[in-house]
């Protein structure tokens, strides 16, 4: 009989300072590959174009802008999507926050002290809205599909009903109005205040290991103790702020709130799908956040480099495309792939065999019962 | 319990009904001339008659007889009981106070009163089964005489069919099987009734609101505008039943309408304008099949980015077309306008043949049987030897028939089809049709082809409702609201206990 | 591990804030209130090779002067940006560094387009074809404020406003009491149950003009002239004047009358005349109550409220006439909405609506008996050909003869591009005029 020492400290050593580092640098590299990778793209698609990336000072601000909206979009998106629940009211909720907003505002919306309560007001709005939307999936327990459609409808009438005949709703504006968000101050603010405030719910709080325990399997979590129902209001809360906001920087920079109904604002936020999806690849070598803020810097730099070429022929639809196929081919890299091909080999082989006559072809009547 | 000289089976009628004789006489009957066959065949209904003459009132007396049996029966029952009760009161009350007050008496009392309780409720229910079977069966003699009658007939006179006498046992038989009062007071009847009635709430509400608004009911209008949602809805049950989803039904229909319009102008045929539409719905359904059930993309991503991209191609075709919008109407290369192609008669035909195939095809073939088990666990359908990958892959491709008849229509209904137009959105409005007739999106048994009829017809009512009523802006926060209750009545006894995911 | 990756975490959020904040920061300066260059942005919405359409003809307006200034359009009528260009001749006489840029290349926009080219250029103005207000306003406020804004569209407080404010510096304006014409031959059609007719036996297709405004005075001074009667006074064109002009109310007048006053109409010193005349006037109410449904596009922007407002507000009690609003959208098209109104027992039908189902929409009309009118556009009556050569027969000719469409009074194309070449010839001269920057 012979005896084996136990193995030395086998997981002190594999924490080496130098392997340390170099998982580090693995982290690192990998995160920073997607958003460089465009970048780089971009300023090829660019320059081919004859043009700089960036025009000017204000380029580089609305761009920044425009990141940080794509940002809150998909972790508004994100918050419900990755429970599984597919949420259609989302543009809608945003929507009749901002109206609601303006309404309270009394239609004027001018000065810096006005914009920043009317971004409050957006985002208290989309919190009560969403938590309604929250609320009336938990009581009814329809599918949040049927749910958030119904939903989708209701928000889209009250804000008609509000509206009126027109389907854009104005306010008085400034410069101000417009050019609040791009100021870098209040980018800088805005984005380090989202950051810390989504990384604190995600990565460091109960209720994001509550969610990511909901994920993975509702029956066991619940009845480890752990209540579904307020994390999933919680999740329908949170959503709404973030779109609250996302609504208030696009009703700032467009002047006005644009109104649709039968369903027409259903789509509008699923064209984030891109960098949540490379976000969720990212987010094996940092965390949730870090991966989701990679990706969108990336998508967001590709989107600007494929504007600037636009002479080469980069329309709008063609970006759509591009993109969408980029979409595909992250799906395709993230899903187990290799089921088809065993499904294609195996048939292969059952072909072969059958013409080897090692195995019998099946009676029809033995296949139909 | 006796049943007298009450038949069983078709051949126990021959033998008790036409005894005497006639039998016999039957089973000669092949060498008999015509006029004798005849002659045989008007005795075989003679005979019936007469017998049908005694049998009613044969029926009233065993059907008494027999309610008098089960009511003294149950009377015993309950008689039985209340001694039951009695005695266990009895042996109670012979224990001391203290005894009986003790909590695990008070429990042991509760449990034996309940049980008693519940043993005479369970007689209870047997006694009323075998009732029923008896009560069925006795009513059943009218349906067992004709189908004797009609055997019989047919034996003797060598004729293929009685349709007359045919139907007739039909009824009989669905008459005697009908237990208006327990129909009555099942729920589940009453949950697959429901849809329909709402349907029925609304076409009496949309009447009622033409009578006081003076709007004129007009069938043309609903039908024109209530196909596209019912005929992409009807190819989408396939879709749905097997747990799948598709987001991108609305922008597959506008290629669908723009290619098939294209054809058109560039052949000149209407045929050709149909079969491009279809064949590209086809198309378009075995590439979702194919992403969805070969490279297994999560199906709600995977078809919003195809909605995307369907979106966009969609865009660039319409931008290569003078003006930005695919024109088909008046177009000189055809030499004919699509419109004319346009009528109300040629909407009916196609929803009612597409409708009734797809009823057959979900109904009465393995695809639709296939596709409910996989909806309802797609784990057990895959061990009991079903291709997940053939039932998806026939399942989009039956769809796309329906997406390509949808552009069609489209096409021949407008002449022209632009961004933005009413078929973008027909997809989610499949999504509202098919909940709103009584099937859950998630599939599995509860999935029917009449779901979609149903709901799609719902809500172009309601739309004309308002449209009747002219409540405008109102309209869409009631059309949201009148969604959300009615899927809630229509989901209410099979909402899950969890939260949906 | 767990350690290590939130160090990571943390170190790669503290790089992407450094790079924000540097981007950010080196990109303070912002819009300054400087002059504007010599460039001028085009924003045409809607244009796209859309024949015989009010917008293509707004478009082509702008595409004359610029040719008139020496610039060549090639590629337009074809949304491909690629084969869209505009180049200077040789013997384009404007400064050296004068610049046009197109910006919008979509059917429809939200404005946010402008907002980069705005930086980048500082134009002395953007030409819009319509909603100039709604959608370009807000940009050169913020983006480059010194930038002029042009349109063409009507009278609302938003323009007032804007015009106020100067974020809209010249406006192509048609005037809110312009639907009058068309109520009164709607109502002609209902009371003496046929249509007016033309000397040739067809429907009535009369022309309007757009009045150019260039100021903030300007604009008040029209505004007063633009009384759609919401406020107790009469309004500029009356029930009154319909009496006189229409067979129903006057048995001596016909089209002759009619086509006669409708010209008057058509300029600012006619309009101004018939102001002035009808301010002491009363009407006489009508007797017999008519039902008459509006087909609207489903966004209404101030302007075509305010065509509805002069209907439900005046002419409904003038005439005796209810007004039914039916909004056409993307969901619902033209003959959806007008079969909606016939099956609702209107008797007539005016439509605000210019697009592509009208023509389906008076068919549908006349199949059922109810009289159709077009307002605030007229119906296109020249023939046109495509970028293929094929010719297109007009949309009047289609119609002409249809017993129950009562006929149009409103701009027509040849004033819709002539007010937009006015708009355009406007700016390149002010750009000539200034010199080299």
């Amino acid at each position: 009989m012979t005896y084996y020492d136990r193995p030395k400290k086998i997981t002190e050593d594999t924490k080496t300072p130098q392997r340390r580092a170099r998982k580090f640098g693995k982290n690192l590299l990998m995160s920073l590959i997607w958003p460089v990778v465009c970048i780089v793209i971009a300023q090829i698609l660019a320059s081919a174009a004859g043009r700089q990336l960036f025009a000017t000072g204000v380029s580089v601000r609305t761009f920044f802008r425009g990141l940080l909206m794509v940002l809150i979009a998909m972790w508004a998106l994100n918050t419900n999507l990755n429970s599984g629940r597919m949420d259609f009211s989302l543009g809608a909720t945003g929507i009749i926050a901002a109206v609601c907003a303006v309404v309270t505002m009394g239609g004027s919306i001018t000065t810096t002290q006005e914009v920043i309560a009317f971004m409050f007001l957006c985002m208290i709005y989309g919190t009560i809205f969403g938590l309604v939307g929250g609320a009336v999936f938990i009581l009814l327990k329809l599918p949040p599909v049927v749910t958030s459609l119904g939903m989708c409808l209701v928000y889209e009438g009250i804000a008609k009903i509000i509206v009126g005949n027109n389907n854009t709703f104005s306010f008085t504006s400034s410069a101000t109005t417009g050019q609040f968000v791009t100021q870098p101050a209040v980018l800088v603010i805005l984005t380090v205040a989202v950051l810390a405030v989504m990384s604190l719910i995600i990565c460091y709080s109960r209720f994001g290991y509550n969610k990511n325990a909901l994920i993975y399997n509702q029956k066991i979590s619940v009845e480890t103790g752990i209540h579904e129902i307020p994390s999933c209001l919680f999740c329908y809360a949170l959503a709404g702020l973030l779109i609250g906001l996302y609504q208030f920087m696009n009703t700032t920079q467009l002047g006005n709130v644009a109104i649709s109904v039968n369903l027409g604002t259903s789509t509008s936020v699923f064209k984030n799908f891109l960098p949540i999806f490379v976000g969720g690849l990212l987010a094996k070598y940092s965390n949730q956040l870090i991966g989701s803020f990679m990706a969108a810097i990336g998508t967001q730099f590709l989107a600007q480099g494929m504007d600037r070429a636009s002479a080469l022929g980069f329309s709008s639809n063609i970006q759509t495309l591009i993109t969408s196929f980029l979409i595909f081919f992250v799906l395709v890299y993230m899903v187990d792939k290799y089921a088809f091909i065993n499904w294609v080999k195996m048939r292969l082989y059952l072909r072969k065999q059958k013409r080897l006559g090692l195995i019998q072809k099946k009676k029809k009547e033995e296949i139909s019962r | 319990m006796e049943t007298g000289e009450i038949v069983e089976t078709a051949e126990d009628a021959r033998e008790t009904f036409f005894a005497g004789g006639l039998l016999e006489r039957v089973q000669s009957a092949g060498s008999l001339d015509a006029d004798g066959k005849k002659a045989l065949g008007v005795e075989i209904k003679r005979r019936a008659a007469a017998e049908r003459k005694t049998l009613g009132g044969k029926i009233k007396r065993e059907l008494s007889a027999l309610k008098e049996t089960y009511e003294g029966e149950k009377r015993a029952l309950e008689e039985d009981l209340t001694e039951r009760l009695r005695a266990v009161d009895a042996e109670f009350a012979e224990m001391s106070l203290e005894e009986r007050t003790a909590p695990e008496a008070v429990r042991e009392y509760k449990d034996r009163v309940n049980g008693e309780k519940i043993v005479t409720q369970r007689a209870a229910i047997k006694l009323t089964r075998e009732y029923e079977s008896e009560t069925a069966l006795i009513k059943s003699q009218d349906g067992l005489l004709l189908r004797a009658e009609g055997e019989l007939f047919r034996e003797a006179t060598g004729a293929r069919r009685t349709p007359g006498i045919d139907a007739a046992a039909g009824l009989a038989n669905f008459l005697s099987g009908l237990n208006v009062k327990r129909t009555a007071r099942d729920k589940k009847t009453w949950l697959t009734l429901l849809p329909f009635l709402m349907l029925v709430v609304i076409i009496v509400a949309y009447t009622a609101a033409c009578a006081i608004t003076g709007y004129r009911f007009n069938l043309d209008t609903i039908i024109t505008y209530g196909i596209y949602v019912a005929v992409v809805a009807v190819g989408g049950v396939f879709i749905y039943s097997h747990g799948a989803f598709d987001m991108s039904l609305g922008p597959a229909a506008m290629m669908c309408a723009a290619i098939g319009g294209l054809a058109f102008i560039s052949t000149g045929s209407i045929f050709m304008a149909a079969f491009c539409a279809v064949l590209l719905g086809v198309g378009l359904g075995l590439v979702n099949a194919f992403l969805a059930n070969c490279l297994r993309l999560p199906v709600m991503v995977m078809t919003l980015t195809m909605m995307n991209i369907l979106s966009s191609l969609f865009a660039t075709i319409a931008e290569n077309q003078a003006g930005g919008y695919v024109d088909v109407s008046n177009s000189p290369l055809a030499g004919a306008d699509i419109k004319d192609f346009n009528s109300y008669a040629l909407k009916w035909v196609i929803l009612i043949v597409f409708t009734v195939i797809c009823f057959v095809l979900f109904n009465y073939t393995k695809i639709g049987r296939r596709n409910k088990l996989i909806g309802s666990n797609a784990t057990a359908a895959k061990y009991t030897g079903i291709s997940l990958m053939k039932a998806g892959l026939i399942s989009f491709a039956i769809s796309g028939i329906g997406l390509g008849l949808c552009g069609f229509l489209f096409i021949t209904q407008n002449g022209y089809i632009e961004t933005g137009s009413s078929l973008s959105t027909v997809g989610l409005n499949v999504i509202i049709a098919i909940s709103i007739g009584g099937m859950p999106t998630s599939g599995g048994p509860r999935s029917r082809i009449s779901a979609a009829i149903v709901g799609a017809f719902f809500l172009i009512f309601l739309e004309e409702f308002f449209a009747a009523m002219h409540l405008d802006i109102y309209q869409y926060l009631a059309k949201g609201l009148i969604f959300l209750a009615v899927a809630f009545v229509n989901f209410f006894g099979s909402r899950p206990k969890r939260l949906a995911q | 591990m767990k350690k290590a990756k939130t160090k990571m975490a943390t170190a790669v959020c503290a790089v992407a804030m450094a790079a924000a904040c540097a981007f950010g920061l080196g990109a303070c300066g912002g819009a300054k209130k400087s002059d504007t260059t010599n460039t001028l942005f085009f924003y045409p919405l809607n244009y796209y090779g859309l024949e015989g359409r009010g917008f293509t003809e707004r478009w082509r307006g702008m595409r004359d002067a610029l040719g008139e200034y020496g610039w060549t359009v090639t590629g337009d009528g074809q949304k491909d940006s690629l084969k869209f260009k505009i180049s200077r001749d040789p013997d384009c006489t404007m400064p050296a560094d004068t610049k046009i840029v197109m910006v919008n290349n979509q059917t429809w926009d939200t404005g946010l387009a402008l907002t980069d080219p705005l930086a980048e250029y500082r134009p002395l103005a953007v030409i819009s074809t319509c909603n100039g207000v709604e959608f370009c306003s807000q940009q050169i406020e913020s983006w480059s404020p010194a930038t002029q804004n042009a349109t063409m569209g009507g009278f609302s407080e938003d323009y007032e406003e804007a015009f106020r404010k100067g974020t809209l510096c010249y406006l192509a304006a048609k005037y809110s009491a312009c639907v009058a014409p068309v109520v009164g031959l709607v109502y002609n059609a209902m009371a003496t149950g046929e249509r007016l007719e033309d000397e040739n036996g067809w429907a009535p297709n009369l022309k309007q003009g757009y009045w150019a405004i260039t100021s903030y005075e300007e604009y008040m001074e029209a505004t007063v002239y633009d009384n759609i009667g919401t406020d107790g006074t009469n309004p500029t064109i009356m029930k009154a004047d319909m009496d006189e002009v229409l067979p129903y109310g006057n048995p001596d007048a016909g089209f002759d009358t009619f086509a006669k006053f409708c010209q008057r109409t058509a300029t600012y010193e006619g309009v101004k005349g018939i102001y002035e005349r009808n301010r002491d006037k009363t009407d006489t109410a009508g007797t017999v109550r008519y039902k008459v449904g509006v087909l609207t596009p489903g966004s209404m922007n101030e302007s075509v409220q305010a065509y509805y407002d002069y209907m439900t507000k005046y002419a409904a009690k003038a005439y005796g006439i209810e007004f039914v609003n039916y909004s056409v959208s993307g969901t619902v098209t033209q003959v959806q909405a007008c079969t909606q109104a016939c099956n609702a027992g209107c008797q007539g039908v005016i439509s605000i609506q210019d697009d592509l189902d009208r023509v389906e929409a008076i068919k549908y009309a006349n199949d059922h008996g109810v009289f159709f009118a077009v307002a605030g556009c007229n119906v296109a009556d020249v023939e046109y050909e495509d970028d293929n050569g094929n010719m297109y027969e007009p949309e009047y000719s289609q119609v002409k003869d249809l017993p129950y469409f009562a006929g149009a009074v409103g701009a027509s194309l040849s004033a819709d591009r002539e007010a937009a070449y006015a708009m355009t010839k406007h700016y390149l001269q002010m750009i000539c005029d200034r010199g080299e920057m």
